[in-house]
């Protein structure tokens, strides 16, 4: 009897260890992203939190926050308890913010969007500030589902993807919000599958990958979803790149496909060596995408053709769109390694983390893309420092503590 | 020993799922494959399974001496404990004996339950962890993304009915009720039966927490157990009887 109980207790423990570890890996934690508007620093922490950096102050380690630099913790109203009692709490961001006019806009996997002016929140005033240009969308207490990608903002509309589990499906749904006032524009047709991408948008037309694998076209004014579209038969994993009337995304089957506007078959598919997570950067002809196999990979546009000798291998998986940063590129490994590589060539410099050589770079995970600011390579990692690394140099100029009170 | 426990037990049983997942029909595809990979993993486990049974039978047919005794030494404990053992030696039981195989299993189950809920990606970063775990094998990145909806169930979201809480909390506590002798005093009583309560209230509360795709593995599992005890514990047990089985009674 005795070890009966023993055995129950036992269970009940492991069962209960088991689970609560397990839990905390499946709650999402966000890895938004870092751009700049030539001035300041925008970072996303993995908190929830937009920083507003002045990265001059930065680099001579000045008192934070310094005149023009704040922080806005984007939150959002959380049920606990059955549904009995609500609490605010942070909300998971994983798009990096996109800035338009002086204002900054994300969009939240609690299924809300945010336009934050960049002026009203250095001054610390409560959200939204009237006529400031500030909004939430949905402005009820309702809510979208997850948003994963960042929001495209094009003249004074902004899109975003959401994803809807309904019954026994989930749908992708494109929302288009006015981006001055928030109001909404249209709401497009349920889309079978996931939408975990950013949109894209080239002529008038608003491109997206799904889940389940389509690539579809909507008209971006009204959100009418156009006649063509293409379907391959495993979904996509990464947002889409559109130039010049050709699609290119990255599918669960480890190719990256080109596919023409109109076409129902791939204009060329590149194999890697695992899934192409992030979208390339383009410049001029050549396609620079990054795989999860750890390797880079220069493509031509057109025919799909390696254009270096050997593509970049890095240490490990490359799961954010490299950095165009002149004639180099950024580049940045999930376990911390940043790399400069050089894009005629291919070669690339691994930067030396300054504290520990055979620790990582950063010696943390990175999944947020990386920003190129005033000069200096940043990069933040998911235990919320923030590394500027000089690409002339090849060295770590300074960090900073995204956590620092 | 993180790389270790990933290569040998993960990521082949991670990869069988998926594998699994990619051959069956694609609107029932993971769910069905969930319940294929326990039948399956229950099989691979079937003699421990059965050892731990038999264990269990054999130290619930000595609870009648075990009563006796404990009546006879009420009051000297030391002298309960010495005869206690006397007579498991002399019945060739091992108290320990039921306890070893469920601890050989555990790692098993964890190992399952991980491959579940990693397959499963339900956030960006699940499925970005996904990525590092796969085989480079066409039809394992065939068969991803995988059709979460099984049945009534979103396999990647809690079940928002309590259909699920209530089959998995019942099948726990019927699986248990079976294998769990009537205690001989009225405190022992109380705890068993506070015991008997706590796992079904428990998992039937995860259920109602955790995606749904967990669930179906724990309602598969305690049935399959229920099974098991059935044919090879004889019978129902202390469920139908509240009482030693006949077995027990036979002996007596």
């Amino acid at each position: 009897m005795k070890s009966t109980r023993f055995g129950l207790v036992l269970a009940i423990v492991l069962a209960v260890t088991v689970l609560t570890g397990c839990m905390s890996r499946q709650a999402p934690q966000g890895f938004s992203g870092i751009v700049s508007d030539g001035d300041t620093l925008y970072v996303g922490s993995s908190d929830g939190r937009i920083v507003a950096l002045d990265t001059d102050q930065r680099a001579a380690n000045g008192a934070y926050p310094s005149p023009g630099e704040w922080e806005y913790a984007v939150t959002t109203e959380s049920r606990g308890g059955f549904g009995c009692s609500t609490s605010t709490v942070a909300s998971t961001v994983y798009g990096a913010p996109v800035l338009s006019d002086g204002r900054l806009c994300v969009g939240t996997y609690e299924g809300e969007v945010y336009m934050l002016d960049a002026e009203t929140r250095s001054d610390n005033s409560a959200f939204p500030q009237v006529r400031s240009g500030e909004w939430k969308y949905p402005r009820e207490d309702e809510k979208l589902g997850p948003i994963v990608g960042s929001p495209t903002i094009v003249g004074d509309t902004v899109y975003v993807c959401s994803s809807v589990s309904e019954k026994r499906h989930t749908y992708g749904v494109v929302y288009a919000v006015d981006s001055l006032y928030g109001d909404e524009i249209w709401v497009s047709e349920n889309l079978d599958g996931k939408l975990w991408v950013t949109p894209a948008v080239e002529d008038g037309l608003l491109y997206i990958s799904t889940y389940d694998g389509h690539l579809y076209a909507l008209s971006a004014e009204t959100g009418e979803l156009q006649s063509w579209s293409y379907e391959t038969e495993v979904g996509f994993v990464s947002s889409p790149l559109v130039r010049n009337g050709m699609v290119y995304a990255g599918s669960f089957d480890r190719m990256l496909q080109a596919v023409r506007v109109g076409s129902s078959t791939a204009e060329w598919m590149f194999e890697g060596g695992n899934w192409f997570w992030a979208t390339p950067v383009m410049i001029g002809d050549v396609m620079y995408a990054p795989c999860l196999d750890g390797k880079l990979y220069a493509l031509s546009a057109g025919s799909g053709q390696a254009v270096w000798a050997e593509p970049f291998e890095a240490s490990g998986a490359l799961a954010t769109t490299p950095v165009v940063m002149g004639d180099q590129l950024g580049v940045v490994t999930k376990d911390g390694d940043v790399y400069v590589v050089d894009v005629a060539t291919g070669r690339g410099t691994r930067i030396q983390n300054p504290d520990n050589e055979k620790a990582t770079t950063c010696n943390a995970t990175v999944v947020a893309a990386p920003a190129y600011h005033q000069g200096a390579m940043f990069v933040r990692t998911q235990k919320n420092v923030l590394w500027a690394i000089d690409p002339i140099a090849k060295k770590v100029d300074y960090t900073f503590e995204l956590d620092m009170e | 020993m993180a790389n270790l426990w990933n290569e040998i037990i993960l990521r082949p049983m991670l990869n069988g799922l998926v594998a699994l997942s990619g051959v069956l029909p694609e609107a029932v595809e993971f769910g069905l494959a969930i319940i294929i990979f326990t039948l399956i993993v229950r099989l691979a486990l079937t003699p421990v399974t059965i050892k731990q049974t038999k264990s269990t039978r054999a130290m619930q047919e000595l609870q009648p001496k075990m009563k006796e005794l404990q009546k006879k030494y009420a009051k000297n404990k030391q002298k309960l404990q010495q005869e206690t053992m006397k007579l498991y030696k002399e019945a060739g039981v091992n108290p320990a004996g039921c306890m070893w195989p469920m601890l050989i299993q555990f790692p098993v189950w964890i190992a399952l339950y991980q491959s579940i809920m990693k397959t499963l990606a339900t956030t960006p970063e699940n499925l970005l962890d996904l990525a590092q775990h796969l085989y480079a094998s066409d039809l394992i990145y065939g068969a991803i993304p995988v059709n979460s909806h099984f049945l009534w169930l979103d396999l990647g979201q809690p079940d928002s009915t309590m259909v699920m809480a209530i089959l998995v909390g019942g099948t726990m506590w019927v699986q248990q009720k079976m294998t769990t002798a009537p205690a001989a005093d009225s405190r022992q009583a109380q705890t068993n039966q506070m015991m008997l309560m706590m796992m079904p209230l428990m998992f039937g509360m995860f259920t109602i927490m955790f995606p749904s795709g967990l669930p179906v593995f724990w309602l598969v599992s305690n049935l399959i157990g229920i099974g098991t005890q059935y044919f090879v514990g004889g019978g129902w047990g202390y469920l139908k009887r509240g009482e030693p089985s006949t077995a027990v009674a036979k002996a007596k």
